[in-house]
């Protein structure tokens, strides 16, 4: 079955089906993958496995350390009854002095269905799809985009909170280095929500200074972001590196987490409906109160758990 | 064609010399390699002797050989991306009858036996070839390099190439050097502090392609203190590649202001802008595709904004930025093959510089005449020298040919470089360069 629509196609104009980033795919797709990921998290929960996959070689190669989103691909890719490889790069040839290029053509002579990779430098994903002639899944790629996180917010939204288009979504903390922060951006935005985004201005990106965005709101002032917790429907929060203090953009964590963290205190003047995300990991008591993780309406848990639903119909979007 | 011909005549071209201030349509008489005639006097080809060789180049621009002040030619050290005769070649083709070779070698030209070494090997180049020197021992930015020493072996300039001499003292000693030397000081006109390890234009582009963007003020913090340095010592300097509206407005300033210095714009901060990191030939893509991230398109200083572009065309046409310099820097596939972050900044152009910049012309934003000064008698001021490449009666010709009417596709194939990287691979370009003669004799010909 053909998933992807014939605009999209013409759009694109390739034949191999890449996830690069979220802005390439159409609505229609989107929701293709959210409607399949709700089937998929049925068969996960019914602990069985398909066969869908079965036959197809999987390789997941990390160039940047992760658990959570390798070993997520990694189940996804099991339950589809694929084979899949995990590449560990730090013990591979790379750190030989074998360029990238190299070691994604040796393993593509070897033979594989689907490559998904990881890599700290912005745009690793695009270079390695022009050079391989599978479809190429990018599991984060620097500060550029991380698509499967965001499909899998969207898709925790839709199924703990309802329709997106005009939910009053305040996503807050570094959105300059954040590549979850720019794709969910992208897709939410044109999936209708209304967006501020919460960030003290040197964790902004250099040409949202002092702009207004057409599309969403910001603010760089944390009493601003204060007055605007009230009217929030889901508080999307994002980690905070801790070498931003080195770069000299955040004085130290306890300044950040004093101005800009989801305290219990500013939490408790909010709707008692305010949902909390997180992409994980947390840094507990600095983006969010520890107390906060276990609250009732925080869906941190559900977005890992999703996470490997949203991979399953993202695999099978792909590679069939 | 070869050099057999003794005597030759350039029919019906329309002739751009502004070291003699000639513009119009003229046949162009060389016997034995020299220039003995530019006049109308060949309406009728029956008066003309036998013995001449005549070239119809009738619809095409002859202009004087192109001067490059700053080429990087990769000899010493790294001849798999290119020689002093392979970029000779290249520069052949692309009009340039003197190159200037930046000294990012290794070893560095900072001694005379270096700068001996390399006037050896340009034995070999087909053009005039001719060598900077290293304003610091290895380019390192500690300690000035024996600047007279490098000055009798023959440099004709000072520069640390990409490698910003951060140090204001070491650099103002340089400036008082340079006014006993007489020779220019180029330092590379980006403030590394500031510039904080950005990769592309700091800007739109780069935020949503997650890229770590160079603010305008890198180059306009360095310029501005390189020629403040310069005011006050005296010293002769050199800025190149200017790529921001902002410099070109402090320049005009400057310039205003009565202080004395020289400028260079390189031909893709002239025709393209930060949109080319998106692949697409400058096009702002609805949504990101795998043509992104094209390293090709990255180089210090990076590519800018449309803003900038229009800015940098000014400074050319109101003569605040004296010159055009390629910046001609040939890297191999694997410099260019890996992410963004790491490849190598640079684009190799010397063969495509006057097809772009021409269409500067055509489109009316350059007049051909400051096209062509920027290019020739602009440089070759700054070299201080005889004049270089000129249409001079009775010395040997120097010249090159245009043709706007024909076209050719970028490709690995037909440019002579050894290197090939340049975003307008595969990419259709107007107009040619058909024929250069050096010291009389023809070094490229494709008519």
């Amino acid at each position: 079955m053909n998933l992807i629509d014939d605009k999209e196609e013409s759009r694109r104009g390739r034949k191999v089906n890449h996830l690069l980033d979220v802005d390439s795919l159409s609505l229609n797709s989107v929701n293709t993958i959210i409607n399949s990921s709700k089937k998929a998290k049925s068969i996960l929960l019914s602990k069985n496995k398909t066969l869908s996959l079965k036959g197809k070689t999987i390789v997941s190669i990390f160039f940047e350390n992760s658990t959570r989103t390798r070993v997520s691909f990694e189940q996804a890719g099991k339950i589809l009854g694929a084979d899949v490889i995990n590449v560990n790069v730090p013990s591979s040839s790379i750190s030989k002095g074998e360029s990238i290029l190299n070691t994604v053509k040796t393993i593509q002579s070897i033979g594989m269905d689907s490559l998904i990779v990881r890599h700290n430098h912005s745009g690793v994903p695009y270079f390695i799809a022009r050079n391989v002639n599978v479809p190429v899944i990018n599991a984060g790629d620097g500060m550029h985009a991380h698509p499967t996180q965001s499909l899998l917010d969207i898709f925790t939204i839709k199924t703990e909170i309802g329709d997106i288009k005009n939910k009053k979504i305040l996503i807050i903390g570094d959105v300059k280095h954040s590549r979850v922060a720019r794709s969910n951006i992208n897709l939410l935005v044109r999936l209708g929500a209304k967006i501020t985004v919460a960030a003290p201005t040197t964790l902004l990106p250099d040409s949202w200074i002092g702009i207004n965005k057409k599309d969403f709101k910001i603010i760089s002032h944390y009493k601003k972001m204060e007055s605007n917790l009230s009217d929030t429907d889901l508080i999307m929060l994002l980690r905070v590196q801790k070498e931003r203090q080195d770069q000299g953009s955040l004085p130290n964590l306890e300044e950040y987490s004093k101005l800009w963290g989801l305290t219990k205190y500013r939490y408790d003047t909010l709707s008692p409906n305010t949902f909390i995300m997180h992409p994980g990991p947390v840094n507990e008591g600095v983006e969010v109160a520890s107390e906060l993780l276990n609250h009732k309406n925080s869906l941190i848990d559900k977005q890992v758990e999703n996470g490997v639903a949203v991979r399953m119909a993202v695999l099978e979007f792909c590679i069939s | 064609m070869d050099n057999k011909y003794k005597k030759l005549i350039l029919k019906g071209g329309f002739v751009c010399d502004p070291f003699q201030k000639i513009n119009q349509i003229s046949d162009i008489v060389i016997i034995d390699g020299k220039i003995t005639e530019i006049s109308n006097l060949f309406k009728d080809d029956t008066k003309i002797s036998n013995d001449f060789k005549i070239i119809d180049v009738k619809g095409m621009i002859v202009m004087p050989g192109l001067v490059d002040l700053h080429t990087h030619l990769r000899d010493p050290g790294y001849e798999w991306k290119e020689d002093i005769y392979s970029g000779s070649l290249a520069a052949a083709k692309g009009g340039f009858t003197t190159i200037c070779a930046m000294p990012n070698t290794s070893p560095v030209p900072d001694s005379a036996p270096v700068v001996r070494d390399f006037f050896n090997k340009s034995k070999n180049s087909i053009i005039r070839t001719l060598p900077f020197g290293s304003i610091t021992k290895g380019r390192l930015g500690k300690s000035l390099s024996p600047m007279y020493e490098l000055q009798e072996a023959g440099v004709v300039g000072f520069s640390d190439d990409g490698d910003t001499l951060m140090d204001s003292n070491i650099m103002r000693q340089a400036l008082l050097y340079s006014i006993d030397t007489g020779l220019p000081i180029i330092n590379h006109a980006e403030d590394i502090v500031i510039k904080n390890n950005g990769v592309m234009n700091s800007g739109l582009v780069a935020d949503r392609l997650g890229l770590k963007g160079t603010l305008p003020s890198s180059e306009y913090l360095m310029v501005k203190r390189d020629i403040d340095l310069a005011f006050e010592t005296g010293g002769i300097i050199h800025i190149p590649h200017i790529s921001t509206e902002q410099t070109v407005s402090y320049i005009f300033q400057a310039k205003d202001a009565g202080l004395k210095f020289s400028s260079e714009v390189t031909p893709h901060h002239l025709t393209m802008t930060e949109e080319w990191v998106y692949g697409e030939s400058g096009i702002d893509p609805e949504f990101l595709s795998e043509k992104s991230y094209d390293t090709n398109a990255k180089v210090n200083p990076p590519l800018r904004s449309h803003n900038d572009v229009s800015a940098l065309i000014q400074g050319i046409n109101e003569g605040i930025i004296d010159t055009i310099a390629t910046d001609h820097a040939p890297h191999s596939l694997s410099d260019k093959e890996c992410s963004f972050d790491e490849a190598a900044p640079g684009i190799n152009n010397i063969e495509t510089a006057f097809s772009q910049l021409y269409e500067l012309v055509k489109d009316k934003k350059i007049s051909l005449e400051k096209l062509v000064s920027a290019l020739s008698v602009n440089p070759s001021r700054i070299l201080n020298k005889e004049p270089f490449g000129s249409l001079h009666l009775n010395k040997p010709a120097e010249l090159t040919i245009f043709d706007p009417n024909t076209s050719w596709v970028v490709n690995e194939k037909n440019l002579l470089s050894k290197s090939s990287n340049t975003p307008l691979k595969g990419k259709l370009l107007n107009g040619k360069i058909v024929l250069t003669i050096f010291k009389g004799r023809i070094v490229y010909d494709e008519l």
